[in-house]
């Protein structure tokens, strides 16, 4: 099944569904879930030329079409009859249509649809459609209403209710319970949907962490919001959780630990290897609010009578992420900062120049570890600099700091989307 | 011996304090388009139809019983049981016919208001925005309690067209044989006629009053014993006053041969024939009639609109609690006073066709209410017997034929 895919349940049950071998078409009556938060989806009653059969939820995929991907069909690879003894909740007859009320018992609005969402792990239940577009849909005129208002200028847009909202789910009784206060109940709109979808599949992803290799685990750790790489590593086995750290940038390796506990956080160094764990610990030494611990410990120095060809073939080599390679460092033999080679600068130069002899390695701007982020920010935004090395008090290179994480830092949002460059 | 007279005393406190939904819903139904129907019929065929009055009230009871029984049984009004049980799609022509029948509705009790006080010399410019300003007060500001005890005072005021007929001297020993033995000619015009009586006794709308009523009031299954005697008492007393509307009309206007249209009419041609008092007090009846629809209709309205979107809904909640119920209120109670205020407004045809509407959606409505009340995932043991369901599904066949005719006859007729 494909990833991140969702639809409405009112048009699951009017989509045609292809059955395997010859079987012809048939139509889903119902869908069933299994209590849970969220409930995932285990079975549906079909409608099949054969007859009714319940079948268990798998071997099924979902193809959308027409233009806003309205219409959809659904295809069985294989139909498997559902054990009947599991218990489901029928989210057709239980829940469509059925009252929402608020803790105190007060009526706020009915289920007009509910939103379901195909994840790696399955398919589950998401939201309640409790807008006006909803009730269009379901009157089979939302994509006619669409378009008139569009024609105007204006937009049809639907609310949702998340099922992480739903305090109690009392069938037979009068219907749904939410937790939260009515007031600000009708909150939240499509594009939030979208966080809930990425929220849910984080359960799956751990699964999917297990089958990955630990580089590549790696790669996509890094890519995602520190809670959710804590919540990872959390699910992972230890030793996988150690090798995959090994494998990241110390500096991220040090913000993830910040997010977990610390009994955690040393169990996962100690099962690194040492001289991974060291740098980790170190970053993990410095204040939140100094650059030690927002500066990259990994970084490209080279020495001062290091010649461009043999620079070139150290960057083709490790080929590393574009944003060290901004600027190149020249250290001497006590590790003391002595020269910052621009990236433009290197190539534009002879192979056989020895970067001492390069222009432009004169200037050199760089902070200390211990000042603070604010000091940082302020020669950063002054000399437009792309990255900036960082010394301790012996002068010497311990890090780097780019301008994504200083950007970052500003804008104090959690996303690690910045980094993307 | 004593004991035995406590329980009875019991039993008529909690008997007391348990009525007020059937007797409300069925006086309501002598709104101003029955009374219209009513006083008409007296007038153009005597006592000759007040037969009709004995199956109407029949039919009345066996619906208002099975909606008192749904409400008491789940707790849910009859809009929320069409909802989760029709889905979207049937809701939606029902609301929708409803929602626009009633607003029409509304606007003629208005349309009552004005004309009952117009015999007074009171211009409807005065009279009908007093009125509709009196009835928002009464349910905004109002909690159920407090307009439940203005409504019956109102069923009680109705009585007043007894001493109507009594003040026409009725030719009683004509009434009692026109009961027993009545004269029924099988023309289209008579056949009609006893439609639109049937017909008027029961209206769409009554059936959601009726059943979110007993919800509001908070009344349980234990007290069905209870709630019947209301049901029965409320259709008594509706069919009471029908028969006295219809012996004052029938012993003056037609003997007279005197033709009316409306009700006012029938207030104003009782004055030369049957006396000032008795003109007087027939205003009047219309008068608190009118008022006593113009209050219940947008209520009802409001109340089952609400109910299908699932938004809070009652005469009990604040305005912050119910906004939606409120606001809906207001607006159909501006919009039947602001069509009143029109001048030159097409009053005939905005009743017609409301009754039109209504005609269309009894019979759906009714059948819903027939596979709901049979449902034993709704309604558990309380299911209708078979007694019930024969004269259920005859009622339903029957009316729903009857609303087919009516509503033919009023596009081509």
């Amino acid at each position: 099944m494909a990833g991140n895919q969702s639809f409405y349940l009112s048009r699951a049950l009017t989509s045609p569904v292809r059955l395997p071998g010859g079987m012809g078409r048939g139509r889903i009556l119902e869908i069933l879930a299994k209590d849970g938060e969220p409930p995932k989806v285990i079975a549906c009653r079909l409608k099949t030329p054969q007859g009714v059969r319940t079948v268990a939820w798998e071997h099924i995929s979902l193809t959308k079409t027409g233009k806003r991907s309205s219409s959809y069909t659904f295809t069985f690879e294989q139909l498997t009859d559902f054990d009947a003894s599991e218990d489901g909740i029928e989210l057709k007859h239980l829940l469509l249509d059925k009252q929402i009320m608020d803790v105190e018992g007060r009526k706020i609005v009915r289920v007009n649809d509910i939103r379901l969402a195909i994840v790696t792990e399955g398919t589950f239940v998401i939201a309640m459609d409790v807008g006006m577009a909803g009730l269009l849909r379901r009157l089979g005129v939302d994509s006619l209403v669409r378009r008139l208002i569009e024609a105007f200028g204006g937009s049809l847009s639907t609310t949702f209710i998340p099922w992480s909202r739903m305090e109690a789910f009392v069938p037979d009784q009068h219907g749904l319970k939410l937790s939260i206060d009515n007031a600000n109940l009708l909150t939240m709109h499509p594009s939030d949907l979208a966080d809930l979808v990425e929220e849910l599949d984080r359960r799956s992803q751990a699964l999917i962490f297990k089958s990955m290799d630990a580089e590549h685990a790696a790669e996509v750790l890094e890519e995602m919001e520190p809670e959710a790489q804590a919540q990872v590593l959390r699910e992972l086995p230890l030793e996988l959780a150690a090798d995959v750290l090994e494998q990241m940038p110390s500096d991220e390796v040090a913000d993830i630990l910040d997010e977990m506990s610390e009994d955690k956080a040393e169990e996962l160094l100690e099962e690194m290897e040492k001289s991974a764990s060291d740098e980790v610990r170190e970053l993990m030494e410095y204040p939140d609010d100094a650059v030690g611990s927002l500066m990259s410990t990994d970084f490209l120095c080279f020495r001062a009578d290091d010649t461009v060809d043999m620079v070139l073939a150290e960057l083709r080599r490790q080929q590393p992420d574009a944003e060290t390679m901004y600027s190149l460092y020249v250290v001497d033999g006590e590790e003391r900062l002595t020269a910052i080679v621009p990236l433009p600068s290197l190539v534009v130069s002879q192979p056989w120049q020895k970067l001492s002899e390069i222009e432009g390695s004169k200037r050199l701007h760089s902070v200390r570890d211990t000042d603070s982020i604010p000091q940082l920010v302020e020669l950063v935004s002054k000399y437009s600099l792309l990255s900036i090395p960082v010394i301790d008090e012996d002068d010497r290179l311990v890090g780097a700091v780019v301008v994504d994480d200083v950007v970052y830092e500003m804008l104090k949002s959690p996303s690690r989307r910045w980094r993307a460059g | 011996m004593s004991l035995k007279r406590k329980g009875l005393w019991k039993q008529l406190m909690i008997l007391l304090a348990i009525i007020g939904p059937g007797i409300v819903t069925g006086s309501v139904d002598n709104d101003v388009g029955g009374i219209t129907t009513y006083s008409v019929a007296g007038a153009t065929y005597g006592y000759h139809m007040l037969w009709t009055l004995i199956p109407a009230g029949i039919v009345l009871f066996l619906v208002q019983e099975m909606n008192a029984r749904m409400g008491l049984v789940t707790n849910k009004g009859l809009a929320d049981l069409i909802r989760e049980n029709a889905g979207v799609k049937i809701t939606f022509f029902i609301f929708v016919g409803l929602l626009i029948a009633d607003v029409a509705n509304t606007t003629t009790e208005f349309a009552g208001v004005a004309g009952s006080m117009q015999i007074f010399g009171i211009s409807k410019y005065i009279s009908v925005p007093i009125a509709a300003i009196g009835v928002w007060l009464l349910v905004v500001k109002g909690n159920y309690k407090m307009a439940e005890r203005i409504f019956l005072i109102f069923s009680v005021f109705l009585l007043s067209y007894v001493f109507s007929a009594l003040f026409s001297k009725p030719d009683w020993h004509a009434v009692g044989t026109a009961l027993v033995r009545p004269e029924i000619s099988w023309t289209p015009d008579y056949i009609t006629m006893v439609i639109g009586l049937v017909g008027t006794t029961i209206a769409p709308w009554m059936q959601f009053y009726m059943q979110s009523a007993v919800i509001e009031k908070g009344l349980k299954i234990e007290d069905y014993k209870y709630t019947i005697i209301d049901v029965a008492v409320g259709c008594v007393l509706t069919i009471v006053v029908a028969f006295f509307i219809m012996t004052a009309c029938a012993s003056t206007l037609h003997v007279h041969g005197i033709h009316i249209e409306a009700a006012e009419d029938a207030a104003q041609a009782l004055r030369p024939v049957a006396g000032h008092a008795a003109s007087t007090i027939f205003a009047l009846g219309l008068f608190v009639a009118s008022i006593f629809s113009a209050t219940i209709l947008p209520v009802a309205t409001a109340f089952y609109v609400c109910e299908a979107f699932g938004f809070e809904a009652g005469i009990d909640k604040r305005l912050d609690e119910a906004p939606q119920f409120y606001v809906l209120f207001t607006i159909i109670l501006i919009l039947g006073m602001g069509i009143i205020l029109i001048p030159n407004a097409p009053l005939i045809k905005i009743s017609i066709w409301s009754q039109v509407i209504n005609g269309l959606l009894l019979p759906v409505v009714l059948v819903c209410m027939m596979l709901l009340v049979n449902n034993r995932e709704v309604m558990g043991k309380h299911v209708n017997g078979l007694i019930s369901n024969i004269a259920g599904w005859g009622t339903a066949g029957v009316l729903g034929l009857l609303s087919i005719y009516l509503v033919f006859s009023s596009l081509f007729g």
